[in-house]
């Protein structure tokens, strides 16, 4: 951003916020703008606070309201890994909520998460990616495990318009989280977990035996070679109608797992495993493809697997 | 393929026995190998009950079942459920290195190519 847009920018957070339909800041800019923000924008309808390097941690003033907000998207920006995401508790009525770059599940509660969710009746868009953290993703600290099981105790929320929820974090986590809600006319679920499932995942299938919309002609389970980044998963599981998997749009598939896993009798038998879990809706499918992808068997025993983007693009 | 782990026949019939409406298995030619032995095993009798509706099985463009998944499709037909092999078109890659990740382009039941020579 020039100086002089800075200056424009700067001029109409400070003087004209109550006319303000729109924010859309990033860093570096963000952290000499958002200080001025301190106030009510009444008419704010749209925010995006973003930073491409999770080193930057701008946070929104306390005294930041916006009455009539619909859509929040905080991509790794300070108020997205301030533990408990005070900024959340004042507000209500969201059609979008997008945070990204989560610090902790202890850092968002499942229960608190779901409180708030319950002020947001008009849902539609639910994203939540947790911040990839290899050693605590994999760990199961006493901490979690209470916080995921004071979620299971917490009121059911409906939201009725959700229609789309990407998530990418722990498995526990979700399924804390969709034991909680109620989403009847979810039409897209896109999963990306930091590690295999280990356990069976009941709520996950309660979740998705209400969730009738989510149902698909298709599936395709494709299995890799020897990875550890979920963003190069090593089982994909994508279900969609037949003109996704007809154009091969597969980052279009209205339904993606996507989990690293190491040797290939592992990936089976955690697909299994989830499979389980998905069975209300691999019940419709009726086309089923089994792939085994982009690898290279070397005298080392290695695999080597060939970068695909799974992220979904928000 | 030879190289690749071992994955035990439960763990192949326990995520096939949740797709009880699937008509139609596209397989990877890497998959093949390891899919046969969960459903006709060399020291046992072929699965039962796996893919109840199962009417078509594809492999892909450039490979050949070899005749391995024959003794599945045989105790399918003698249940009165015939299963045809049939072949799919090529998909964007032309080379099996870089997956076989979905369906031909064209990918609609009128452009399955009968190959019955091939799987003699």
């Amino acid at each position: 951003m020039s100086t002089k847009d800075e200056e424009g920018v700067l001029l109409a957070l400070q003087h004209h916020h109550a006319r303000i339909r729109l924010i859309n800041l990033r860093e570096p800019d963000l952290q000499k703008l958002v200080v001025v923000m301190g106030k009510s924008f009444p008419m704010l309808e749209n925010l995006r606070l973003i930073s491409l390097d999770p080193h930057y941690c701008s946070r929104l003033p306390e005294t930041f309201t916006a009455q009539r907000l619909r859509h929040l998207a905080l991509i790794q920006v300070g108020d997205v890994s301030a533990p408990g995401l005070p900024l959340l508790a004042s507000i209500t009525g969201l059609v979008t909520l997008s945070l990204r770059g989560i610090s902790s599940p202890t850092s968002l509660p499942i229960n608190y998460l779901v409180s708030r969710l319950s002020l947001m009746p008009l849902l539609e868009h639910l994203y939540l990616e947790f911040a990839s953290k290899p050693f605590e993703a994999q760990s199961s600290s006493p901490g979690h495990v209470e916080n995921d099981q004071a979620a299971l105790q917490t009121q059911m929320v409906q939201l009725s318009k959700l229609d789309e929820i990407v998530f990418r974090g722990r498995c526990r986590y979700l399924e804390g989280l969709v034991s909680c809600i109620h989403a009847p006319l979810l039409t897209s679920f896109t999963l990306l977990f930091f590690s295999q499932p280990s356990t069976p995942l009941p709520r996950l299938s309660e979740f998705l035996t209400a969730a009738e919309e989510l149902r698909y002609p298709v599936c395709s389970f494709t299995f890799s070679g020897l990875t550890e980044n979920p963003m190069n998963p090593g089982v994909s599981i994508v279900i969609a109608g037949l003109k996704e998997f007809a154009h091969h749009f597969s980052e279009e598939a209205p339904f993606r797992i996507c989990f690293p896993c190491r040797n290939l009798d592992a990936q089976v038998a955690c697909a299994a495993r989830i499979s389980t879990a998905l069975a209300p809706v691999l019940s419709s499918v009726e086309r089923l493809h089994l792939g085994y992808y982009a690898t290279d068997w070397h005298s080392t025993g290695t695999w080597v697997f060939c970068p695909r983007s799974h992220v979904k693009r928000g | 393929m030879g190289l690749l782990p071992e994955i035990p026949r439960e763990a192949w019939l326990e995520l096939l026995r949740h797709f009880s409406n699937v008509k139609k298995l596209q397989l990877d030619s890497g998959m093949t190998w390891k899919l046969s032995d969960a459903l006709c095993p060399g020291d046992g009798q072929p699965a039962e009950g796996v893919l109840p509706k199962l009417s078509k099985l594809l492999r892909p463009h450039h490979a050949d079942f070899g005749g391995i998944l024959d003794p599945f499709i045989a105790a399918r037909q003698a249940a009165g459920q015939p299963i045809s092999k049939r072949r799919y078109p090529p998909t964007y890659s032309d080379s099996e290195s870089k997956g076989e990740l979905w369906f031909g382009s064209d990918y609609k039941s009128s452009t399955e190519l009968d190959s019955e020579s091939d799987f003699e």
